[in-house]
């Protein structure tokens, strides 16, 4: 990729990864890849949550933006609310992982909600709350992570490569099946 | 050539650093020991978790010890195949960031032929052809092994690895990871010095079979059997007894096989690999058998049995000075055949 | 609800079952076996797992690793919950991971009673029962519809 665009690694000045939540199998690579590239490359390291990259390539000045992630599982989502003002943004909340009903009580007010598959989640959830929603389909791409890893290194901010792990969210996980499921 | 190794293949994360195939400059592991003790087997997905919280670490570590930077390596080899496919995938990545971060090229290695290279390494003396017994938890095969990295596979289990039966038995005699810090095979090992390996006389299986496969799940059923016969009669449980007995039809197996192999290829060398390698009395009765047939035997040193990063370099080392070279679109084979 | 019963007389019996429902399955099927030690779960997995394209060696119980991945026509997650303590360390396994995973392969989970709380409900449950030395009872039960041509071709086999 760094190829295509005619750059080498020398000329990248540091090196931003997504943490996940996501597939573990998929953030684990992920993040091997880029605390090794960092360290080998003796770089600075980043890493973003994925949910964050994604409401940055949708954020809203006006509106709350709701990243939202499928975990692969029935119709059970990875979801986070963002503000964004002046440019910054800030997780509202604790990350969210449930199924879409259960995003649909916690989304109180028109918003922006933005994920793979973002139609039909807002549907859904315009169905049982009535709630405007604007639906933006997206990956959490490498542009956004980027470009938030860029931003941060640049204030100084990183992290260290050797103990930089993923974003599983295992605990919170397993609240949620296990109440879900209990007959 | 300096080549860094690294193995994630099983519970294992290691890394180390080896000069032209034959000085280990370092040697580093990080075990999932307490994980072991806590479920009793190697689970996927924590195994994977745990490897790449370490990876990092035993890479600079395995540098540190040798006095080295990334600078100086000139290539990477990195267990590829055989193993578990989540575990085998964190080391790859790690292999593949470091192989194009400094532009140095990166070798696959096939597990077993990694613990092949563990003697290879340790005895440079070791001749050509050879017939090798790699007999650990995960495997028990016979390979007839050539100079240039090619394999015949003469026989391998149709069930349980030796080094697997060993764990279950001692398991089920509940002498195991609970009460040492160490495993099923290590802790019959030395239990078995006070026993009597005589007092019972489990089944060999297949022992007198032409074909040299193995098979250990009707000795362990063998075992269990009669120790539940035991209590339903209320006898004693001589466990040091048991132990050696157990063991000795292990290692009865295990040597009788592969010296067979040994004949019908008419090689004048055996290699012995891999974690149960380390037995005490494997080694002894190997020792005494060869020497009176007049066949050299090889065990590596006890740090290179198990699971381990230099034997993965030792090997890459080899296919990289033919020229063999896997690139950056390395794939991951858990289940690879070593030979034809 | 769909049901089926299938009387096995011997072990090759139950390996031959299994060859046939493995010809029959979809991406995204979840198997549930429950049934006492030796009743041949693991058999009929084996059995599954050919048809499936893995070799019969290659198949063993993950007792003690609670997952083996086979690489097969579609990725298979064989599951052992035997050693599981309740239906939380299932995500500590990861579980949830495999489920997502599985959408485009085969889970089979031994001693799935153990994890009954966090199963999906259209899963095809196959109850084992112990008649002789070696003869076993098998009951197929499953809700929704996503088994019911496999269990009508059984039935009709």
């Amino acid at each position: 990729m760094l190829k295509g665009v005619g750059l080498t690694l020398n000329k990248v000045q540091g090196i931003g990864v997504g943490l996940g939540p996501g597939s573990w199998t998929g953030i684990r690579v992920g993040v091997t890849v880029g605390k090794m590239l960092a360290y080998a490359s003796e770089k600075p390291l980043c890493g973003v949550p994925s949910l964050e990259a994604l409401a940055w390539s949708a954020r809203d000045h006006s509106l709350p933006v709701y990243a939202v992630i499928s975990v692969g599982v029935g119709d059970a989502v990875y979801a986070a609310r963002y503000n964004v003002k002046n440019d910054e943004m800030s997780r509202v909340g604790d990350y969210f992982i449930g199924d879409i009903k259960g995003l649909a009580a916690l989304i109180t007010e028109p918003c922006v909600l933005v994920g793979t598959g973002a139609a039909s989640y807002t549907e859904k959830i315009t169905g049982e709350s009535g709630i405007k929603i604007k639906a933006i389909e997206a990956n959490p791409g490498g542009a956004a992570v980027a470009f938030l890893a860029a931003r941060r290194l640049a204030r100084g901010e990183s992290d260290d490569a050797l103990s930089l792990t993923p974003l599983y969210l295992k605990e919170s996980t397993a609240k949620v099946f296990v109440n879900k499921y209990k007959p | 050539m300096l080549v860094l190794g690294i193995e994630t293949s099983c519970d294992e994360t290691a890394a180390a650093l080896v000069d032209s195939g034959a000085t280990i400059l370092s040697n580093i592991i990080a075990t999932q020991f307490d994980l072991l003790k806590k479920y009793g087997g190697v689970v996927p997905e924590i195994a994977a978790r745990r490897h790449t919280e370490s990876i990092g670490y035993v890479v600079k570590e395995a540098l540190d010890k040798a006095n080295k930077t990334l600078n100086d390596v000139d290539a990477v080899a990195v267990s590829s195949k055989q193993g578990l496919i989540g575990c085998l995938m964190v080391g790859v990545a790690a292999a593949k960031s470091i192989s194009y971060a400094r532009g140095i090229p990166l070798i696959g290695i096939h597990h077993v032929e990694g613990h092949i290279f563990a003697n290879r390494l340790s005895h440079p003396e070791l001749p050509f052809p050879h017939v090798c017994l790699t007999v650990s938890g995960g495997h028990t095969m016979i390979l007839y092994v050539n100079d240039n990295s090619t394999y015949e596979l003469m026989g391998t289990t149709l069930d349980d690895a030796a080094g697997e039966c060993f764990d279950k038995i001692a398991k089920f005699l509940d002498i195991s990871y609970a009460n040492r810090n160490t495993g099923g095979g290590r802790v019959i090992d030395e239990l078995s010095h006070q026993g009597n390996l005589k007092a019972f006389n489990f089944p060999r299986p297949m022992i007198r079979s032409k074909n040299l496969d193995f098979s250990f799940s009707g000795l362990k059923t063998s075992v269990i059997n009669m120790f539940k016969d035991k209590i339903v009669r209320g006898e004693s449980l001589p466990l040091p007894d048991i132990a050696a007995s157990f063991q000795e039809a292990i290692v009865d197996v295990l040597v009788t096989k592969t010296l067979h192999a040994a004949e019908e290829k008419e090689v004048r060398a055996i290699s012995v690999t891999g974690g149960v390698s380390a037995n005490s009395r494997l080694r002894a009765v190997f020792q005494e058998t060869c020497e009176r047939k007049g066949i050299a035997v090889f065990f590596p040193p006890l740090s290179l049995c198990t699971d381990n990063a230099a034997m993965v370099a030792a090997a890459g080392y080899a296919h990289l000075k033919r020229g063999e070279f896997s690139g950056l679109r390395l794939d991951v084979f858990p289940n690879a055949p070593i030979g034809v | 609800m769909y049901k089926y019963t299938f009387l096995s007389n011997s072990p090759s019996a139950t390996l031959a079952l299994g060859k046939r429902i493995g010809e029959r399955l979809q991406p995204g099927s979840l198997i549930a076996l429950t049934g006492e030690l030796g009743c041949g779960k693991t058999l009929l997995t084996r059995g599954i797992c050919a048809s499936l394209g893995v070799p019969l060696r290659q198949v063993n119980s993950p007792t003690f690793v609670l997952v083996n991945e086979y690489r097969g026509r579609m990725p298979i997650f064989h599951m052992d919950m035997y050693q599981l303590g309740a239906a939380f360390d299932a995500v500590e396994f990861g579980f949830f991971d495999y489920l997502a995973r599985a959408e485009a392969g085969v889970m089979i989970i031994e001693w799935a009673e153990k994890i009954s709380a966090v199963l999906p409900d259209d899963c095809l449950n196959i109850k084992f029962d112990i008649l002789s030395a070696r003869k076993r009872r098998l009951e197929f039960t499953t809700s929704g519809n996503k088994f019911s041509d496999l269990l009508k071709e059984l039935s009709q086999s």
